[in-house]
């Protein structure tokens, strides 16, 4: 299968502890991914090896055949790495900037990007002074604009309300319709439900 | 590929830009480095210089060369050192006649004759006085009242009457030959002997001269030695060596770079964002070249031209110049290296592991 992610006896061990044990997994090239379980079994290390970000002890990776290159994933992160001191669009945009746009063609999907996740009024004001779940919500929007061919999310919803929620569950799966793959980890039941497929994660295996 | 770089360029400005607090601490630390690295140097090595020029004035580098006894130096042979390279001027007393000037009968004055070169020893610059005409010392000036354009007219004891035109009065008194400020000067061809033969010598052509002039008056006349005495001259060597401000570029290098890389390292998890969205190394290097111009050698540049228009007047001075010059070099040497260390402090190690623990 052609761009889809291939998973071969992947371990990883951090401190001493065997967080991925040997897990096979293979993920269709389109399509929206669930990847449930309990804290600490392993899913943000899952989603950190598939995004290449995170080499395995042992195991492969590969992606249509081939290693993971990086700048083939847009990743949202748990604790959301954004630049504090720029405006949201100015976040939003380092996505399309990433991937060659010009600063008004990144500036105007930017500006699209945060209206369809219900920020565009929060578009010009500093990150700093977003709420949790807005700052959320950006980050879900710069992952969208890279227009990656898989977008790797580390619970997107986890300090959203129930409105907010669902618009980046419903961007997250525009996504997915549109032809790429998205892998969400969450311990949302809603989230998980709406997606195509779910992984559930148990002490480093997929069960 | 050009325009992937200028929005590399951009995307650096407007993260300065917002970060302005932190970028101003940085800018202005950079830019105190670079004025105070050449304030202080100039100031303290154009003190060095300042005491070096007065001890040259002052006749450090003027020998004097006495025969045995008393007996005194060939005129001729003092006046040809005059003319070797590395030698300013030379020159002596041929005689020394005591007078009575009639406007001031109740002195005693001498009138000495000397060598073409003597007055260029004792007081470089002024021009000798031509036949017929007198240099008065500035005390015997003072004492006289005599002044440039009168005419001295004197009585030696023998009672045999001169006169001579006063060309020239200088207007302070030599520490190089003192008693020539109480005498009236009258300049005579070098022939006969000199009481002692004066060598005002180059500083920088001492090392060569000095030996020379021992060698040129061996065993006709005692060895040269310096008219001021050499206990309470300064080295400048050592004194340049032991500046106070000899390690501060430095220091104020290290400055630069801490506030520099503690900038970058408050803003790991910023950079490491970039890496995520797929900056390489390449992107990251420009990045934090750019970012080293605009926050430190920029600002570094900018202080030294400050520094530059303040200390211009020292800097006159090729020694001040000069080792100005080297500490700013070094300076800003240390400081290109900037990229580097950024891209030490925050290319390196897993984007992954920087943003889940920042
Ligand atoms: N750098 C590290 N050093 C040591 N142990 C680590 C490190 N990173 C993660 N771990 C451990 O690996 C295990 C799995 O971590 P991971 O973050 O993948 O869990 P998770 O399933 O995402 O949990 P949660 O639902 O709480 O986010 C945890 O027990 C964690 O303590
Ligand atoms: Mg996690």
């Amino acid at each position: 299968m052609s761009g889809g992610l291939e998973l071969r006896g992947v371990h990883v061990t951090l401190g001493g502890r065997h967080v991925l044990d040997g897990v096979d997994l293979d993920l269709a090239p389109v399509g929206s991914v669930a990847v449930v379980g309990p804290s600490g079994s392993g899913k943000t290390t899952l989603l950190a090896v598939v995004a290449g970000l995170l080499a395995p002890d042992a195991g492969t990776v590969l992606r249509g055949g081939r290693p993971v290159d990086a700048r083939d994933v847009a990743w949202v992160m748990q604790t959301t790495p954004l630049l504090g001191a720029r405006s949201a669009v100015d976040n939003v945009a380092l996505g399309a900037l990433a991937r060659g746009c010009t600063r008004a063609a990144a500036d105007a999907v930017a500006r699209d990007a945060l209206d369809g996740l219900g920020l565009g009024d929060r578009a010009g004001t500093r990150v700093r002074r977003l709420s949790g779940g807005e700052r959320q919500r950006v980050a879900v929007a710069r992952a969208l604009v890279q227009e990656a061919p898989v977008v790797v999310a580390d619970e997107p919803t986890a300090s959203l309300d129930a409105h907010a929620r669902d618009r980046v569950v419903q961007a997250l799966l525009a996504v997915a319709s549109a032809g790429r793959l998205v892998l969400v980890a969450t311990h949302d039941r809603v989230v998980a439900d709406g997606c195509d497929r779910v992984v559930d994660l148990v002490a480093g295996r997929p069960a | 590929m050009r325009r992937a770089r200028v929005v590399v360029l951009d995307e650096a400005l407007r993260d300065l830009l917002a970060r302005w607090l932190l970028t101003t601490l940085v800018v202005v630390v950079a830019a105190a480095a670079g004025a105070s690295t050449v304030l202080l140097v100039a100031s303290d090595v154009d003190r060095v210089r300042e005491v070096w020029d007065a001890q040259v004035a002052e006749g450090r580098f003027v020998h004097e060369v006495t025969g045995a006894q008393g007996a005194g130096v060939d005129a001729a042979s003092c006046a040809a050192v005059g003319a070797w390279q590395g030698v300013r001027a030379a020159g002596g007393r041929t005689a020394t006649t005591p007078v009575r000037l009639v406007t001031a009968p109740a002195s005693r004055y001498d009138v000495a004759a000397v060598t073409p070169g003597y007055v260029a020893v004792v007081w470089p610059g002024t021009a000798a006085p031509l036949a017929g005409e007198v240099l008065v010392g500035p005390h015997a000036a003072g004492s006289t009242g005599l002044r440039p354009g009168d005419v001295a007219v004197w009585a030696e004891t023998s009672g045999v009457a001169g006169s001579a035109r006063v060309a020239v009065v200088p207007a302070d008194g030599t520490p190089r030959d003192p008693t020539a400020d109480r005498q009236l000067l009258t300049v005579v061809p070098a022939t006969g002997t000199v009481d002692r033969c004066l060598v005002d010598v180059d500083p920088d052509h001492a090392a060569a001269v000095l030996p020379a002039l021992s060698s040129w008056f061996d065993g006709v006349a005692g060895s040269p030695r310096p008219v001021v005495d050499l206990t309470r001259a300064v080295d400048p060597q050592s004194a340049l060596a032991a500046r106070a401000s000899g390690p501060w570029w430095a220091l104020a290098a290290g400055l630069a770079v801490a506030t520099a890389a503690a900038c970058w390292s408050a803003r790991r998890a910023d950079l490491a964002l970039l890496r995520l969205l797929g900056a390489d190394s390449g992107v990251l290097t420009l990045r934090l070249a750019a970012e080293s111009v605009v926050l430190v050698l920029g600002p570094a540049l900018a202080g030294v031209a400050a520094g530059v228009v303040v200390a211009a007047p020292a800097l006159g001075h090729a020694v001040v110049r000069d080792l100005v010059l080297l500490d700013v070099t070094r300076l800003l040497a240390v400081l290109a290296v900037l990229p580097l260390l950024g891209l030490a402090l925050v290319g390196r190690g897993s984007v992954f592991r920087v943003l889940k623990e920042s």
